[in-house]
């Protein structure tokens, strides 16, 4: 269409050259500054690169437009006959021009219809008029060459009186639909469009509505018995001039609105909470209907900030999905009103700011709930060493303590025994010697149960197997691992200690246990797998145990993974990374 | 949990009787155990007490300038605090492996004393720090060491044994409650005659037994008492498959 536009325009400027000395210095110098204006409107509007738009339709009018006008300044009768055929049909070329300045693209079945009936009411009744003037008598204002133009070439014969009345009622119908017919499809489409949209189409409406009032009150002139062909023709030419600067200024018109509204939308969302953001757009862009949904990746849906699912509708619904992406597909998709390619892209930018702002929100919260949780988790590992500490005190004084004290009783005892019954004294003796011993046995299980000092001489696999060996069921330890640091060791060993314990206590008699331990490198992970009974996750509550795995764990940056089935036994997984190691270290 | 004292060992085959007395150096950064061991070593005829030391690094010059028999030691001594005393012992194999070495420690587990026994088990006792309170067990782990024998303390040797015996499948469910009895005194480092006055057996019952513990657990060195030790305490402690 460019192409036909651009071969047009190039046979005017060369027929304006061949016919140009006939025209006046003034003349001439309008002609030429309107098609250079035209030109650079034009390029502007195509280099702005508005997709989906045909400037080419709208430049091959304007230029059937301009050929009417250098035509009918021809002397020569056939230049003149073909100008003056063409001039007739004026109004349905500009109304084409106006529609298609507006979409640039695809008309409805009903405006073609309108174009093409009113094209072809104005063409037969000019036509008829055409073939029986001797002059073509309908411009008498316009051609230099009054009062002597060229006849008219097609002239057949005059006329029956009657015929030429309806042909004249014909052509003012015609060009009266013409023009009010297009003025409210443009209309139609102003309101159908989106709000950017609506700023590019306005200036164009406002030309289509000056013109279709224009057309209207020549008309009226007509029946009032003057004749306004002539206005009415030089009105089309320098509307077709005037539509692209129109284009143009809509086109200014509308990115303008486009940066301030994104401006605003982005400034507005700075104190907006997630769930009015939809809102926020639905407003900017006029559209109540308009939805947002941000992507679940590990679902394969949509969900709106509140977490509902989200439905996108089908391709041949009312509604368009504009998608925001990134390098792993979309992120976010607009549910909004059918649009054009630019109003998308404007939907997409604030799509863009909104599925930002929804990110941020989402990691604050998320960070939030971090940060309680962390809270959380310190608050109990203390507790946890508190209770611990007040463990370690009851079994000092409750049990260590109360044997020495009855150890050095008795040894005095003994003593005063010794003196008197011997025997007794050194039986006395005896016990305070199985006293001391069972001492000792308490403090070598506490120091232990404090920890392990296999721990840090040996590490992890030879302090779990000792552990193993006090369990009362089987136990096996497996895995080829090196040493760690300290609280990577420590938290690892309580863990498997705990569900040790645990499996000593709910897991049944006869459970065998496997602790596996494994490194990749970058983190150490252990396994702890029992044959219990097992139970129903989520049916049984699994109380502190648990917790203070989970603690011990997540404060070494680990986490624990627990599965279970009755019958089966029980699968306990954790995994702690392991600090990088600085190479050359 | 048995509290029963290791015994010492009859020597081996070819091995002769130490000289008497026996010279030795003991090393153990607390104060009241340097004290104890002092009084109750003094009073023992057969052992002549030629060093007391505080850390490791003392100690080391002592055996320099003592050449004792047998060293005393804590497991848990300066700098290291960890197994300095396991450390000591298998230095001292390397540098002189005619000295016998008894680590004295609080821990009741098998890695240390495995450890211990790495570099070979001749000349080498784990005791828990709490039998030198009897004087005579003390003695006869001495008199083992510097025979060329080796002790490991009963206590140790249970824990290995009731955990073994509980996995499932265990080679130990073939032994008899007998045969499991002597594995556990070959563990402590009794030679066969030990063990039948322990058990009161014929030495002929007991060679018999051993070998068929032996030949079921697929283990060799039924008769080397020094080598079989290490062998059934490795076996015990061991990860079954």
């Amino acid at each position: 269409m460019i192409v036909i536009g651009g071969g047009s325009l190039a046979c005017a400027a060369g027929y304006l050259a061949a016919v140009g000395p006939r025209l006046s210095a003034r003349d001439a110098a309008l002609v030429w500054v309107t098609v250079a204006v035209s030109v650079v409107a034009l390029g502007l509007y195509a280099a702005a690169g508005r997709s989906g738009s045909r400037p080419g339709r709208v430049l091959t009018a304007a230029v059937v437009l301009w050929l009417v006008w250098l035509l009918l300044a021809s002397r020569r009768p056939g230049e003149f006959t073909l100008g003056g055929l063409l001039a007739g049909l004026t109004v349905p070329i500009l109304g084409y021009e106006l529609l298609a300045s507006t979409t640039g693209g695809a008309f409805l079945r009903s405006e073609r219809l309108l174009l093409l009936a009113s094209s072809a009411v104005v063409a037969i009744c000019w036509g008829y008029l055409a073939l029986s003037s001797r002059h073509l008598p309908l411009m008498t204002a316009m051609e230099k060459c009054q009062p002597a133009c060229p006849h008219n070439v097609l002239f057949v014969g005059a006329p029956a009186r009657a015929f030429v009345t309806v042909a004249l009622e014909g052509l003012r119908a015609g060009w009266l639909a013409a023009a009010v017919g297009v003025a409210a499809f443009i209309v139609f489409r102003y309101r159908a469009a989106g709000v950017a949209e609506r700023r590019y189409i306005a200036p164009v409406l406002a030309v289509a509505s000056a013109y279709a009032l224009i057309v209207a009150t020549c008309v009226a002139l007509e029946l009032g018995g003057l004749n306004a062909r002539a206005p009415l023709i030089w009105c089309s030419v320098i509307a077709a001039t005037v539509v692209p600067l129109a284009m143009l200024a809509g086109l200014v018109w509308e990115r303008l609105f486009m940066g301030e509204a994104l401006e605003e939308f982005v400034n507005q969302l700075r104190d907006t909470e997630p769930e009015d953001v939809r809102m926020l757009m639905a407003q900017m862009l006029d559209d109540p209907s308009l939805q947002i949904a941000y992507s679940q990746p590990a679902e394969h849906g949509y969900v709106d900030p509140s977490g509902t699912s989200v439905e996108l509708p089908g391709s041949d619904a009312e509604q368009a999905v504009t998608a925001v992406q990134d390098e792993s597909g979309p992120q976010a998709v607009v549910i909004h009103r059918a649009a054009v390619p630019d109003e998308e892209r404007f939907i997409r930018a604030a799509g863009a700011a909104a599925f930002i702002s929804y990110e941020n929100h989402r990691l604050e919260a998320d960070l939030s709930a971090t940060v309680v949780e962390l809270a959380a988790s310190r608050k109990r590992l203390i507790e946890a060493a508190y209770a611990e500490r007040q463990r370690i005190e009851r079994d000092l004084h409750d049990g260590i303590q109360q044997r020495i004290v009855s150890a050095r009783v008795s040894l005095g005892l003994a003593d005063d025994a010794l003196d008197t019954t011997p025997t007794r004294g050194r039986r006395m003796l005896a016990e305070i010697g199985c006293d001391l011993e069972d001492a000792l046995e308490e403090v070598r299980a506490l120091a232990q149960g404090v920890y392990p000092a296999l721990l840090t001489t040996y590490g992890l696999l030879e302090a779990l197997r000792s552990a193993a060996r006090r369990s009362p069921g089987p136990v096996t330890v497996r895995g080829d691992i090196a040493r760690y640091p300290p609280e990577t060791e420590a938290a690892v060993y309580f863990c498997c200690l705990e569900t040790l314990q645990n499996v000593a206590k709910h897991a049944g008699r006869d459970a065998a246990t496997t602790v596996r331990l494994w490194e990749d490198g970058t983190t150490l992970c252990f396994q702890t797998r029992d044959s219990g009974v097992g139970f129903t996750l989520g049916a049984t509550p699994t109380g502190r145990g648990l917790v203070n795995m989970r603690d011990r764990l997540s404060a070494v940056g680990g986490s624990l993974t627990l599965s279970s089935r009755v019958g089966v036994g029980t699968v306990i997984r954790g995994c702690v990374p392991l600090p990088s190691q600085a190479p050359g270290l | 949990m048995s509290h029963q004292a290791a015994r010492a060992l009859r020597a081996p085959r070819g091995d002769r009787p130490p000289e008497l007395p026996i010279r030795v150096v003991a090393a153990d950064d607390s104060y009241l155990i340097r004290e104890s061991l002092t009084v109750t070593l003094a009073s023992e005829p057969e052992i002549e007490l030629v060093g007391m030391c505080s850390d490791g690094k003392e100690l080391e010059a002592c055996v320099a300038a003592e050449q004792p028999a047998v060293v005393i030691l804590d497991i848990r001594m300066p700098p290291s605090g960890a197994d300095e005393g396991v450390r000591v012992a298998n230095r001292l194999r390397e540098t002189n492996p005619e000295i016998g070495v008894l680590v004295l420690s609080q821990y009741a587990e098998a890695a240390y004393a495995l450890a211990l026994l790495e570099s070979g088990s001749a000349r080498r006792a784990y005791l828990l720090k709490e039998r030198i309170r009897d004087k005579a067990e003390l003695v006869r782990a001495v008199t083992t060491l510097a025979r060329g024998g080796s002790v490991i303390d009963s206590q140790i040797v249970d824990v290995l044994i009731e955990a073994r015996a509980r996995v499932a499948r265990s080679p130990l469910a073939e032994l008899t409650p007998r045969e499991r009895e002597l594995l556990g005194e070959i563990a402590e480092g009794k030679s066969n005659a030990a063990i039948a006055e322990s058990l009161v057996l014929s030495k002929r019952a007991v060679e018999k037994h051993v070998n068929a513990i032996f030949a079921k657990l697929n283990l060799r060195d039924a008769q080397d008492v020094s080598r079989r030790v290490k062998a059934a305490l490795v076996y015990l402690a061991e990860e079954p498959d």
